[in-house]
């Protein structure tokens, strides 16, 4: 750095303030623990057996966008419809909102973003050109055959009877309606770009370089069961989705976990064909609720989002969204932004996230502290 | 409009007709109704400010410094050991250059506790960088307080505002309050030359070496001396436009006094009245109140008592081990220029009331070498039990 030259008082400002750059001084070097801007796994994500990213999709909803709230579900569930009336919500019972009065109603934000959102695009993975045939078309079924397709692997459903749904056609209208069923395949159906075959009656097992079998879409011994063994004797070798030995590590008990299921069959589908992309894996570490603070109750950011949405048509799920804590998860209220004595955070708008000047930062943890949500972690870098 | 209201209301009046955009303070007696009068105003929406609740005066302080160094009119008040708490901040405002004006309700410190006027809470802070002004009435409170943002700005450095605990910031009196638009005609938006600026990235009060840290300190000093003109001519345009004069200091019938009461704050009103008793007693006496104590008004002072042969100067503050510090500022004011003995008395702290008669009696005293007051070092104390 070269040295300023002043000749007169009068070059310098009144205020005692730096008249260059001061970016050249490095203060980042003084740092010792480092901000790490790191989402967490929230407790309710932790307790949906799908982990669905649900502080995420409830800010969706808070901010009115719909299709996107919806686009974060349909990402690890291809049907938040069924789920979210069907689910027994082990995600409320997490809720660390249930400490401070009650739960947050996420089975109900899930099933209006799952009536409210449309059909959204979403982006597939390129085609691999292997082709993967379903047989069985339960909730697993489908959940797997849909997480195949949308990685790029042509899927066509092997269906013996002449509907799809499985054991979901069997409930009672008032737990599920058909219309509801109906159109959640059918989204998933557009979504996912897989073809169908319903009546079918056998596989032919070479026109695929895999077959899956899901025997938990039909009670044992129903007509749909026992067709569903022939087609698994015709295809020779099949994977099946349930696969009890070295499996998903639970018994599927309801719908929730069918459909985690059938995205752990997808992947392990991946695995045997040796297209896995490992990309998938996230480095999300989890939560603990004591990293949380809740004493600024409620937050700012929420209470201007809940402003705007009133008298609006969704203002009751506005309302209901704004009690989420976004715990684990940045919902971008800049608190560190404000924070930081050095400028050094930074709002990615395209990325959605927060971004820290690591040449500049001290490390004074200040942003970590201030955090509302426990996701600015202080970290010795070495 | 004329009303009649206590120091501490016209002081928060004079924030209002100052429009201030940012009041981050502490309640602390004698100075609370400021504090309340402000917030009230603030959520009444008669004065669109960001009213800060800060969790001491330390931290009023450093919001203070903050917002001011963004281009707002900040304002504050506080008192006594508040003030002392602030001490660290009041460095940094008149090292960063804000023109923050604050008040102060001048109390005396702990301990042992008491809450009654004194005025060493404020003097021992002089040496802070701070312009410090003492008023003597309600009507100079308010007044006061416009003319500050004004010189304030210009010179940009803080000014400290000091009322007499209860004697002024309690006693309700006629005020003549100016319509906003005149006051917005003599002081319009503070227009900063520099402040912070996202786009413009700067450090604020950054690490400076030795060579620059002296010509910063130098140029401080000359700008803080320019003070006593500015402010005469601040008070000037202010007298053109309200018809209220509010010199660097008062004084009555000094001209051909030969002893000269010298007071700060209201005990002023007492000084007067006593030169007048003398006067009539046959005494050449006259009076003479400091309105700025810093910068020390060095030339409307010394002009002013330039025939006097006695100057007897009421301290209600003492720093221990020396003297009365007003005493002390005359005394070095008037060294070489002057041969008037400088007669200091200690009086009125803690509260205790000062008037006319104590001040004859000082006088009297100071004349003729007896009285009842005690003489300590410098300084002659008054009222005290030994």
């Amino acid at each position: 750095m070269e040295k300023c030259k002043i000749e007169s008082i009068k070059q310098l400002p009144v205020m005692p303030l730096t008249i260059e750059d001061m970016t050249w001084n490095k203060t980042g070097t003084w740092r010792l623990l480092t901000p790490v801007w790191m989402n967490k796994i929230a407790p309710c994500i932790r307790g949906c057996p799908i982990g669905q990213p649900i502080p995420q999709f409830i800010q969706a909803v808070l901010e009115g966008d719909w299709g996107t709230a919806l686009v974060r579900l349909l990402e690890v569930n291809p049907m938040p419809g069924i789920t979210g009336r069907l689910c027994y919500h082990p995600c409320q019972t997490a809720c660390v909102r249930k400490d401070l009065d009650s739960a947050v109603s996420i089975k109900d934000l899930e099933r209006l973003t799952a009536d409210k959102g449309g059909i959204p695009r979403l982006t597939r993975r390129a085609a691999k050109g292997r082709k993967i045939a379903v047989c069985g078309s339960g909730p697993a079924g489908l959940s797997a055959a849909y997480f195949l397709a949308m990685k790029g692997y042509l899927i066509t459903i092997l269906e013996p009877s002449d509907r799809l749904g499985g054991f979901l056609r069997d409930l009672p209208e008032g737990r599920l309606s058909s219309e509801v069923l109906e159109r959640e395949i059918r989204r998933l159906i557009s979504v996912s770009g897989l073809d169908i075959e319903t009546n079918a009656s056998e596989v032919r097992a070479r026109k695929y370089d895999l077959v899956l079998l899901d025997r938990t879409a039909y009670p044992s011994e129903s007509p749909e069961a026992r067709a569903l063994e022939k087609f698994a004797s015709s295809a020779g070798q099949y994977l099946d989705v349930e696969n009890k030995e070295g499996g998903a590590g639970f018994k599927v008990v309801q719908v929730a976990e069918a459909v985690a299921l059938g995205r752990w069959a997808s992947n392990q589908t991946e695995q045997i064909l040796g297209t896995a992309f490992t990309e998938e894996s996230q480095p999300f570490t989890a939560l603990d609720k004591g990293e949380l603070k809740f004493s600024r109750l409620p937050d700012q950011k929420t209470i201007d989002l809940l402003e705007r949405a009133k008298g609006g048509p969704d203002e009751a799920a506005a309302t209901e969204a704004a009690r989420c804590l976004s715990c684990g998860t940045c919902n971008l209220c800049q608190s560190c932004i404000i924070a930081c004595p050095d400028a050094c955070c930074r709002l990615d708008e395209d990325e959605g996230k927060i971004i820290i000047d690591l040449y500049h930062c001290k490390g004074c943890g200040i942003c970590s502290y201030e955090c509302p949500r426990g996701v600015m972690n202080m970290e010795y870098l070495p | 409009m004329k009303k009649v209201i206590m120091g501490t209301e016209a002081a928060a009046l004079a924030a209002v007709l100052a429009r201030v955009q940012v009041v981050a303070a502490y309640p602390i007696t004698p100075q609370t109704v400021t504090v309340e009068e402000l917030s009230n105003y603030v959520a009444t929406g008669e004065l669109e400010a960001e009213f800060l609740s800060v969790e001491s005066e330390h931290s009023a302080m450093a919001a203070c410094v903050g917002a001011s160094a963004t281009g707002c009119r900040t304002f504050t008040a506080t008192s006594s050991h508040g003030l002392a708490l602030m001490h660290e901040m009041l460095h940094h405002a008149a090292g960063g250059r804000l023109p923050i004006v604050m008040l102060n309700a001048n109390r005396a410190l702990s301990p042992p506790w008491n809450l009654y006027c004194d005025h060493t809470d404020s003097l021992s802070q002089r040496d802070t960088g701070w312009i410090q002004l003492y008023c003597s009435d309600v009507q100079d409170v308010l007044d006061s307080i416009l003319i500050a943002y004004k010189v304030a700005e210009q010179a940009m450095l803080p000014i400290m505002i000091n009322l007499d605990g209860f004697y002024l910031t309690h006693t309700s009196e006629i005020v003549d309050i100016p319509s906003q638009m005149e006051v917005d005609r003599y002081l319009p938006a503070y227009q900063p030359a520099e402040k912070v600026d996202p786009d413009a990235p700067s450090t604020y009060g950054a690490v400076c070496g030795a060579d620059l840290y002296a010509s910063l300190k130098c140029r401080r000093q000359k700008d803080m001396l320019a003070v006593e003109e500015a402010w005469l001519e601040a008070a000037n345009d202010f007298a053109n436009a309200f018809g209220r004069l509010h010199p660097t200091v008062e004084a009555y019938m000094s001209e051909d006094a030969e002893v000269v009461i010298v007071t700060i704050g209201t005990a002023g009103g007492a000084a007067l009245l006593a030169a007048q008793s003398l006067r009539r007693e046959g005494v050449a006496a006259g009076s003479l109140r400091l309105g700025l104590i810093r910068p020390f008004p060095k030339r409307s002072f010394t002009e002013a008592v330039k025939g006097a042969k006695h100057i007897v100067v009421l301290d209600r503050d003492i720093s221990f081990g020396a003297e009365g510090i007003v005493a002390q500022e005359i005394k070095a004011c008037l060294y070489g220029r002057s041969f008037a003995q400088v007669h200091g008395f200690v009086a009125g702290i803690g509260g205790n009331d000062i008037t006319p008669e104590k001040l004859i009696e000082m006088v009297r005293q100071a004349l003729s070498g007896t009285g009842d007051s005690v003489f300590l070092g410098e300084s002659t104390w008054v009222e005290v039990i030994v």
